[in-house]
């Protein structure tokens, strides 16, 4: 008689077996690691690019986000100086300096080796993703919560990604990016974080090729900074005026 | 309009996805990598190959030895805000042309000279210096060393110089001075930039680039963006004169609608629309029309009647052309592949162009002057020949002397050794006349870029390309930016 008194009690309780632990916290954690959710800042990113036997390829970017929107604009190398990138949703512009043009450009569309134009302009998984806690498991000899993402929207860069997360102390450990078709396209690894003012962020980023041996990309965040930025700097037009 | 619709199906048939340039399996094998199957529960193509030591396979950028720590540092960015503000490039070019021998437009070619070497360098600077909190003073020169044949002459251009006043919110932005104004999505032509000089087709000519002194006043609400300008005019009739333009766009993902009109002293209004957008994530396409009463251009028989008597003053085009209207539509997109290589595709229909009838009538005159003058009888209307002709070639020098053209562009994207091929193909659809331009370029370092150009005109000796001074023009240049 007890075991059917059992049963479904344990079956009730096996989809919150890890503990009283909530999809959403977890996901909030992740997010303020990687920036500052609940408002706008600044953060300079250094992206170094490489493929086998080709030289690293290094680009330096002044990055701005507000929510969903961001403007990355290139400070480095000098030939691509000025260059700026705005992402409002799902549009992209491209500014090119000296013709005062800006054009539309694919979110798929890479600039910086393996880096998207995505990749440099999101830091928010609450918003583009819908979480699923899947088990424990331990990668990079780090024993983590394994979450199973899917974007809320054909128009998110990965359709879905699995995303490890350090059961310890909630930081981000690994995530494996994938296509719409269930290819994969990236594994990605937080390698490091700093101190800032407010708390700990993402401070480097390595990007891997997982079917290209030897290509891979570092992403090194840095002066992480709260400021106010004003909705209409996130306009097409504003790309002429950075 | 069947080209339009072509064009259309061309653009659909690329974006059914089914066109990609990646090889069906490009997964290489090597004999220390991992094979992860968590890694791939969906089967993806190829074979993962991920080192399992992420610390020793990757090497952090910040313990290699030419890691410049200046680089990472908190002030980096404050201290160099005024080195940021400038973009500085010296660039060298040298242009080898090769002439056309017979040229209809140019007989026994003593009626004008080509050149056919030329060779520049220009020092260019854009500086933009931040003046106060929400002012900035946006700025590009030119000092460029010119040689032409045996000619040399240095010249400096401001092409723009300009205030720019930002409210704190930024929802409203004032610009007064020389400033460039870019409204058109068009790669190959834009319609939808309708200020005075406009520009018909790309050229190298950097002073193309110029602005136009002018007083804008912008202003942004929600997804509503309204642009309204006042301009000086200069143009063979005008000097002095004003020319007033607005926009209004309206953004509703993933589309930009815009409203545009045009009014110039002594011209009629030119009105019209642009919409751009993302079909899918790797196609954007783009259509510009515009309208008005007034056409652009005359006809070159009808330019000679100032130079002195013309040969085809008979035909009446002022007559023909009055109550009519003219439009400029153009179609096109681009598609992005997978290996980051995209295809631009543009179809121009411009009614200003010369039409079938008008241009048989100006190829009989052209084969008319182009005899008379070759003959050297003493003709009395020799003056009106060679002003026919001179006016002509001019004509053909500023490009959409027809109104049905496509654009066909493919660009390699930047490879991972820093190399770039573009390809460029420009039809000319009524006279089937064709240009060509190829384009090689190199990234040397993050300083050093070179590019190689061809381009070859291509056609009948009466056809618009056809009738180009020059069979081909090739150039090398050298880019170096600070």
């Amino acid at each position: 008689m007890m075991k059917y008194f059992l049963l479904p009690l344990i079956l009730f309780l096996t989809p919150t077996a890890y503990g009283a632990v909530s999809v959403e916290s977890l996901i909030d954690q992740v997010d303020q690691y990687r920036g500052y959710p609940e408002s706008p800042f600044e953060v300079t990113l250094l992206v170094h690019s490489k493929r086998p036997n080709k030289p690293v390829q290094k680009y330096k970017l002044a990055v701005k986000v507000k929510g969903e929107k961001s403007i990355v604009k290139f400070l480095a190398p000098a030939r691509q100086k000025g260059r700026a990138i705005l992402k409002e949703g799902n549009n992209m512009w491209f500014h090119i300096p000296r013709t005062r043009r800006v054009i539309r450009i694919s979110p798929t569309q890479r600039l910086l080796g393996e880096a998207s134009n995505g990749d440099v302009a999101s830091t928010n998984f609450k918003n583009d993703y819908t979480a699923e806690l899947v088990g424990e498991e331990t990668v990079e000899k780090t024993l983590s919560y394994k979450l199973h993402l899917k974007a809320t929207s054909r128009k998110i860069n990965y359709a879905t990604i699995d995303l490890w997360i350090d059961k310890s102390t909630g930081k981000p450990v690994k995530s494996n990016h994938y296509a719409i078709s269930g290819k994969l396209l990236k594994v990605a690894f937080y390698k490091a974080f700093q101190n800032t003012e407010s708390g700990e962020k993402l401070h480097k980023l390595l990007l891997v090729n997982p079917l290209r041996k030897g290509q891979y990309t570092w992403m090194i965040y840095n002066n992480y900074k709260q400021v106010n930025l004003p909705d209409q700097l996130f306009r097409k037009e504003s790309l002429n005026r950075l | 309009m069947s080209f339009a619709k072509a064009f259309l199906a061309c653009l659909l048939l690329l974006g059914t996805g089914s066109v990609s340039f990646l090889p069906s399996s490009f997964a290489e094998n090597y004999s220390d990598s991992i094979h992860m199957d968590d890694l791939n529960p969906y089967g993806i193509e190829g074979e993962i190959v991920l080192e399992k030591d992420t610390d020793g396979a990757y090497p952090d950028p910040m313990e290699m030895d030419d890691f410049q720590p200046s680089e990472v540092e908190d002030e980096a960015i404050e201290e160099n805000d005024f080195l940021e503000s400038l973009m500085l490039t010296i660039d060298t070019e040298f242009r080898f042309k090769e002439k056309r021998v017979d040229l209809l437009t140019n007989p026994n070619n003593q009626l004008l000279d080509y050149e056919q070497r030329e060779h520049t360098g220009m020092i260019d600077l854009e500086w933009n210096p931040q003046l106060g909190e929400f002012l900035t003073f946006r700025s590009r020169e030119i000092l460029q060393y010119r040689q032409v044949d045996q000619d040399d002459e240095v010249n400096g251009f401001l092409l723009e110089g300009y205030l720019q006043w930002e409210n704190e919110a930024r929802t409203w932005a004032v610009d007064l001075g020389k400033k460039k104004i870019e409204w058109s999505s068009g790669f190959a032509w834009s319609p939808a930039n309708v200020l005075i000089p406009k520009e018909e087709t790309p050229s190298n000519d950097i002073l193309e680039q110029a602005g136009i002194e002018m007083l804008q006043l912008e202003s942004v609400w929600n997804n509503i963006t309204i642009t309204a300008l006042a301009a000086k005019l200069e143009t063979d009739n005008v000097e002095n004169g004003r020319q007033y333009a607005a926009r209004s766009s309206l953004n509703f993902d993933p589309w930009e609608l815009a409203l545009i009109y045009h009014q110039a002293q002594e011209q009629s209004p030119v009105a019209g629309m642009s919409l751009n957008g993302l079909i899918t994530d790797e196609m954007e396409l783009h259509i510009e029309w515009m309208l008005t009463q007034e056409r652009n251009r005359k006809t070159p028989g009808q330019k000679s009647v100032d130079q002195g008597p013309s040969l085809l003053q008979w035909y009446d085009y002022e007559t023909a052309d009055k109550e009519q209207e003219f439009y400029q539509f153009l179609l096109g997109g681009r598609h992005t592949f997978k290996n980051d290589s995209n295809l631009t595709l543009e179809f121009l229909h411009d009614s200003h162009g010369y039409n079938n009838q008008e241009w048989e009538i100006i190829k009989k005159g052209i084969q008319f002057s182009n005899q008379a003058l070759k003959t050297k009888t003493s003709d009395p209307l020799e003056a009106a020949h060679a002003g026919f002709l001179k006016n002509t070639a001019e004509a053909i020098k500023q490009g959409v002397l027809r109104q049905n053209y496509l654009f066909l562009r493919w660009d390699s994207g930047e490879s991972s050794n820093l190399w770039r091929w573009q390809q460029v193909v420009i039809l000319n659809l009524d006279d089937s006349s064709q240009l060509y331009r190829s384009v090689l370029s190199k990234a040397w370092n993050d300083y050093i870029q070179s590019e190689a150009a061809i381009t070859v005109f291509q056609g009948g000796e009466l056809t618009e390309y056809g009738l180009s001074p020059y069979k081909g023009i090739g150039s090398i240049s050298i880019e170096i930016s600070f």
